[in-house]
């Protein structure tokens, strides 16, 4: 290489580095294992190790490979891409703490060969406007709230106990606090457990997400795998707290479904039934399978289930495959419109979970017209193995999710987090309150902008019906995009 | 390179000997098995680490944590390092991979005659 190259080549580095200075602010260690940690299906303690021990190797490799002479940018990308796809890594781990019951019950969902169905994963379906024909729920039991939509003040906790820092939030809230600090404690939480946090505020999953990661645990036993994290609920001016588990075995309703034309078509027995559903919808948490969240029984071509309520979303889902005929010639369609002819579409996730951003899609379909799913013909499948979406609707309605998605899923701005600016942005058919929500969540999918988390606000006024952001400029573009994409 | 599923066997073996001759840490694991073969054989991280996970629960090694200290240059400070070291269990585990690996090796030599210095080349380096 000439001098002159050599020159030209160590200027280059120098204005890439300069350029790169402000991309070392958000660590991106820390960002994929942010990833994995939403992916990996164990129990609190035990994501906890395993982030611990990879972000230790992570930044002794990238040790060693910077002594082969390569900048910190490139060791680190090197170094984490050694690790892999991250949702094939959790696979893996999941793989590696399964019990012996578990791997037996893989090996005989592995023995079923129902063609495209061991790509899932796990399964979510967003919900009908109307209940569908063939589904009915009996009313019992607690359904979930609106709790998540709720905004939570700016906290500081250096080592406060936790039930310090729930009072607080309640009195923030002003509601009264119930805990079940006996659900728990199998999550190692105590009243007294030290929490250290500094969040400028936002809805209540953030703030509790923020309180579980700065939480001082005690020691989390092995049968704690299936307790969830902390979880909570706002309603009738009570805010309730207690693991995941405990609302899941409050909030199970008893649902019956029709299956006997599935049944009758001879496509499949009641055992296959069995085994789809508890194989791939949570399966931890089936009777069946050792636990004790979920049971179904088939009797008289009826499913009875009695499971919290997105549990049985999914095994509508499921029955609703098995009800849709696997390949219909075009002369035997006859659409109302011509993009009313349902096909499928996989989308793959490069920065966003796929879990989280079904939950996104979820929401926004509560929000805008266009994004909700309105037969059980339609759905939204979540392969986390791949990390990919598998949309199944009209050509319209893809179109308009994947909008969502993509914009959801940009990398994100690396910005400089001292510099913000304010957007209002006047929604015509989206009420402000309920897009504020999805926002929230959608912010919270994205590991970049999570990082890149600044005290960013949404005001809302109700009666212009518009949404005022603060925040990095680049957040403001982004948020501004999807709620335009809401708003739709 | 280690990893592909039939080699699931080989791969416990190799790990359980390692950490049977001293307790090691992940990334070091991977570092002398690069060492020991010359950098013919890699156990990639993706794998390394489930595979620790699953004989820890299997009670066959078990892990302690280590807090990292700070280097001179201050890296490091509040990290946590997982030693592995082999239980009893483990021990006996790894005896009888070794039995079965050096009966199926007596095997396959019976079967295609006496090693050779060529073969036992190639057949290393394609390992």
């Amino acid at each position: 290489m000439s001098e002159e190259m050599r020159g030209t080549e160590s200027a280059l580095m120098e204005r890439g580095r300069a350029r790169a200075e402000p991309l070392r602010q958000p660590d991106p260690i820390g960002a994929w294992l942010d990833v994995l940690s939403s992916l990996l299906r164990v129990s609190p303690g035990e994501r906890r190790a395993i982030r611990d021990e990879l972000d230790s190797h992570l930044r002794d490799r990238v040790r060693d490979i910077m002594l082969t002479g390569l900048d910190e940018v490139r060791a680190t990308r090197d170094a984490i891409g050694e690790l892999g796809d991250a949702a094939e890594l959790a696979a893996r781990y999941g793989r590696a703490t399964r019990t012996p019951s578990r791997r037996r019950l893989a090996m005989n969902m592995g023995m079923l060969g129902v063609a495209g169905a061991a790509l899932l994963t796990s399964v979510v379906a967003l919900n009908d406007a109307e209940q569908p024909t063939g589904l009915s729920v009996y009313p019992g039991g607690a359904g979930r709230t609106e709790s998540a939509a709720v905004s939570v003040g700016a906290i500081r906790a250096e080592g406060d106990p936790l039930a310090d820092v729930l009072s607080r939030i309640a009195a923030n809230l002003g509601v009264r606090l119930v805990v079940d600090w006996e659900s728990l404690a199998p999550l190692g939480v105590e009243p007294v457990s030290e929490v250290r946090i500094d969040v400028p505020g936002g809805s209540m999953d953030e703030v509790l997400r923020a309180i579980g990661d700065g939480l001082t645990r005690g020691e989390v036993p092995e049968s704690a795998a299936m307790s969830g994290e902390i979880d909570h609920r706002l309603s009738g001016g009570v805010l309730r707290v207690a693991s995941g588990r405990a609302f899941d075995l409050s909030e199970r309703v008893l649902a019956t479904i029709d299956v006997s034309a599935v049944l009758e078509s001879g496509v499949v027995s009641e055992e296959e039934i069995t085994s789809l559903v508890t194989g791939f919808i949570e399966p931890e948490q089936w009777s069946d399978n050792g636990g004790d969240v979920s049971s179904l029984s088939i009797v008289g071509g009826r499913i009875f289930v009695k499971a919290p309520p997105r549990i049985i979303e999914g095994v509508r889902w499921i029955v609703g495959q098995l009800s849709a005929p696997a390949q219909v010639e075009p002369e035997q369609v006859v659409p109302e419109r011509a993009s009313a002819a349902i096909e499928g579409r996989l989308i793959a996730l490069e920065n966003t979970a796929a879990m989280e951003m079904a939950e996104v899609l979820r929401a926004a379909g509560t929000v805008s017209e266009r994004l909700r799913i309105v037969s059980r013909e339609r759905a939204i499948a979540v392969d986390a193995g791949s990390n990919a979406l598998w949309v199944r609707s009209t050509a319209a309605q893809i179109e308009a999710i994947e909008e969502i998605v993509r914009v959801l899923d940009a990398e994100g701005p690396l910005e400089d987090r001292a510099i913000t600016e304010s957007r209002t942005v006047k929604l015509e058919r989206a009420r402000a309150a309920e897009v504020r929500h999805v926002l929230g969540l959608a912010l919270n999918a994205n590991p970049r902008m999570k990082q890149c988390a600044v005290p960013r606000s949404f005001e809302v006024d109700a009666s212009e019906n518009t949404l005022t952001v603060t925040a990095t400029p680049g957040q403001v573009d982004m948020i501004a995009r999807m709620a335009s994409a809401l708003d739709r | 390179m280690l990893g592909r599923s039939g080699q699931r066997d080989d791969m416990e073996l190799v790990v359980l000997s390692l950490l049977a001759e001293s307790p090691r840490y992940g990334y070091a694991v991977s570092k002398e098995l690069g060492v020991r073969s010359e950098g013919r054989v890699r156990l990639t991280p993706g794998v390394l680490y489930p595979l620790l996970k699953e004989l820890e629960s299997a009670g066959l090694i078990q892990g302690t944590w280590e807090e990292v200290r700070a280097d001179e240059e201050g890296d490091g400070e509040g990290r946590k390092r997982k030693w592995y070291r082999v239980t009893a269990k483990g021990r006996k585990r790894m005896e009888q991979r070794l039995a079965a690996h050096r009966a199926f090796r007596a095997l396959v030599d019976a079967l295609v005659g006496p090693d050779t210095g060529a073969d036992a080349g190639r057949g290393e380096a394609s390992r």
